[in-house]
């Protein structure tokens, strides 16, 4: 199970929304070794070419993102994209590529507005993949702060 | 050699909540297996179970990937900072993923039967043979690299091969181009080249496009296929599918030939350099000889165009080490193959960071034109025909090699091959009006120039060299 806070989620879908009809994507951060997501980081769409059904992260940014999430205690527990017009699934390209130390969380974007979001764990074999559960937490409390170190 | 290795936060729970470690190791193989020794938990993360560092994981040395270094042969030094970086890509949907559907691919008897060596290897087996099947291969060009390419791929059995050719079969073709025979001078390339493939193999399709690739046509024909085979004879193609398959972002498998030696590389794979990147510019018009002008050994574009066909059955099996970042030299007469390692140029146009090619541009004028003689500096066969019966004083000088000069000339011709022209241009006056020639006018036009510079301003180029002034003048000459 990965834990979200609603206004993670928020800023996810409006993430997802403002690169329509292009993915976009970017990293979850949780509190070390847990998947209590504590913050999002929006990544470039690194692919050179249409992006539309194709996202790439640049690896030294994703580097420079893994050292940020290591130096405030935390851990990159997922990595999150939008699939315009297609559903929240992983694709076959998706799983081929896919990390199993990672969540996937995926947004279905159809027509420009964000909707279903599921997450996924690919296997270690890059063909199988399980669903898992989000909890979304609500309230004060949100996600902000949580499980940070001091 | 004492080195830090950084592991991605999300491994820490492997290494005791450790993202940065010290090692001793003299090689980054050396480091990576103390690591998972180590640590035995993190080794099914780093490595398949063919003991081969797993896919899309990148390490990179002190921020440069180690794949334009010597991979994982490369060397360590004291104070060297190793970092493991996953490669994360995705994306939703494509046209592969739809015929890539594994449980959609079924075989007849037939078809076991003539895969069966490649079906007891396991590094093809059932699996790999549906992928290849599932495939499809787009080859620019069913010529010298064309025709063995698209033989072995049919053969394979890459379920859809689409070729680009819209040039009909010449007999000079047929030294090289083995798909061909001699009944089939004058047909279309393209049609013969499909006739001859299903001959091979009916299990594939064969699709063909007769017409010439150019900017407004090319996103489509490319974007239609997995993998684009590069092997085209001209630099404003070459460009052309190179920022084509960038902006698709599809491999380019490319290879080239001159003479004796060919290249091939890989290009516009994710984080591979591209063609661009190689050869920011085109070389000036005129300075690079095509094969047509300069010549090729016939069977260098059978080895070059098979390595291409490997390439792009390693790349659909996805197995192996691309070509991607290497460039692979191969000399013919040396018998020798280099490899040079590519880098992802920074800057580059079309795939850098800050690339300001975002569509596909005028590839012939990028290229440039050949400059055109003014029409008192060049005379055609006709012309030349006409002032030689008129009895005109002409200094006929021909440019080519002595072995050419020998096949065909025109009577009269003085030979002085290209490369001798500066040291023997005292043998010509300047008052003489003097009409240079070579086989096709590429070579006669740089002899020219220069004649021109050095004073002889009555010197003219033959325009279309030899093979023009056969076909129009003396079509009972023999040419090649």
């Amino acid at each position: 199970m990965i834990k979200l806070g609603r206004r993670t989620l928020e800023e996810i879908h409006a993430h997802a929304e403002s690169t329509y009809p292009e993915e976009c994507c970017g990293l979850l951060i949780a509190s070390s070794g847990s998947k209590e997501v504590v913050d999002s980081v929006k990544m470039r769409n690194a692919f050179p070419g249409p992006k539309h059904d194709r996202y790439h992260i640049d690896p030294l940014e994703l580097f420079k993102a893994d050292r940020e999430a290591a130096r405030r205690g935390l851990t990159i527990a997922g990595i999150y994209h939008s699939h315009p017009d297609y559903p929240a699934t992983l694709s076959k390209f998706d799983i081929e590529h896919s990390f199993a130390w990672y969540s996937y969380v995926v947004v279905s974007v159809p027509k420009g507005e964000a909707g279903d979001t599921r997450s996924w764990l690919p296997g270690q074999d890059h063909s199988s993949v399980a669903e898992e559960t989000i909890e979304i937490r609500e309230g004060l409390a949100e996600d902000r702060g949580v499980g940070q170190k001091a | 050699m004492t080195v830090t290795i950084i592991i991605p936060t999300a491994l820490r729970q492997h290494t005791g909540d450790e993202d940065e470690l010290k090692l001793n190791a003299r090689t980054v193989s050396d480091a990576l297996k103390e690591l998972v020794t180590a640590f035995p938990s993190l080794r099914k993360h780093l490595y398949s179970e063919g003991g081969r560092l797993r896919n899309f994981i990148n390490i990179y040395l002190n921020e440069e990937d180690i794949r334009y270094k010597e991979g994982e042969s490369t060397k360590l030094k004291d104070g060297d900072t190793l970092m493991i970086v996953p490669a994360v890509a995705g994306g939703a949907h494509s046209s592969a993923d739809d015929e890539g559907h594994d449980a959609r691919v079924s075989f007849s008897s037939g078809e076991f039967a003539r895969y069966s060596r490649h079906l007891i290897m396991p590094e093809v087996g059932l699996e790999g043979q549906a992928k290849l099947k599932s495939a499809s291969v787009l080859i620019i060009g069913a010529g010298g690299l064309g025709t063995p390419s698209a033989t072995y791929l049919a053969a394979a059995g890459v379920g859809r091969i689409g070729i680009v050719d819209f040039d009909v079969i010449e007999k000079s073709n047929l030294h090289r181009q083995v798909l061909y025979t001699e009944s089939d001078v004058g047909k279309s390339k393209a049609d013969v080249a499909r006739k001859r493939l299903l001959e091979i193999n009916p299990n594939v399709s064969v699709e063909v496009h007769k017409l010439r690739l150019d900017s407004s046509n090319a996103l489509e024909i490319l974007g239609a296929y997995d993998i684009i085979l590069d092997g085209t004879d001209n630099f404003p193609t070459r460009y052309l599918v190179n920022d084509a398959c960038v902006l698709l972002g599809k491999p380019n498998v490319y290879a080239s030939i001159f003479r004796f030696e060919g290249q091939a590389s890989v290009f516009s794979l994710a984080n591979a350099p591209c063609y661009r990147c190689l050869y920011p510019e085109p070389p000036p018009p005129g300075l690079v000889p095509s094969c047509a002008e300069g010549g090729v050994l016939g069977v260098l574009p059978g080895i070059m165009g098979s390595i291409q066909a490997a390439e792009a059955i390693d790349l659909i099996l996805g197995k192996g080490r691309s070509l991607a970042g290497r460039l692979l030299l191969f000399d013919a007469l040396d018998m020798t193959f280099k490899e040079l390692k590519l880098r992802k140029n920074p800057e580059c146009k079309v795939c850098g960071p800050d690339a300001t090619v975002k569509e596909l541009i005028d590839y012939e004028a990028f290229c440039g034109r050949e400059e055109e003689f003014s029409s008192d500096l060049e005379v055609t066969p006709r012309q030349l025909s006409e002032l030689i019966n008129e009895g005109k004083n002409i200094v006929l000088v021909d440019v080519r090699e002595p072995w050419e000069y020998e096949i065909n000339h025109i009577n009269g011709a003085k030979l002085i091959p290209l490369d001798e022209l500066p040291k023997r241009v005292n043998e010509l006056s300047t008052a003489d009006t003097i009409v240079v020639n070579c086989l096709s006018g590429q070579r006669s036009a740089q002899a020219t120039r220069f004649l021109n510079g050095m004073g002889f301003k009555k010197a003219k180029n033959l325009k279309g060299g030899m093979r023009a002034w056969v076909s129009e003048v003396q079509p009972e000459m023999p040419t090649y």
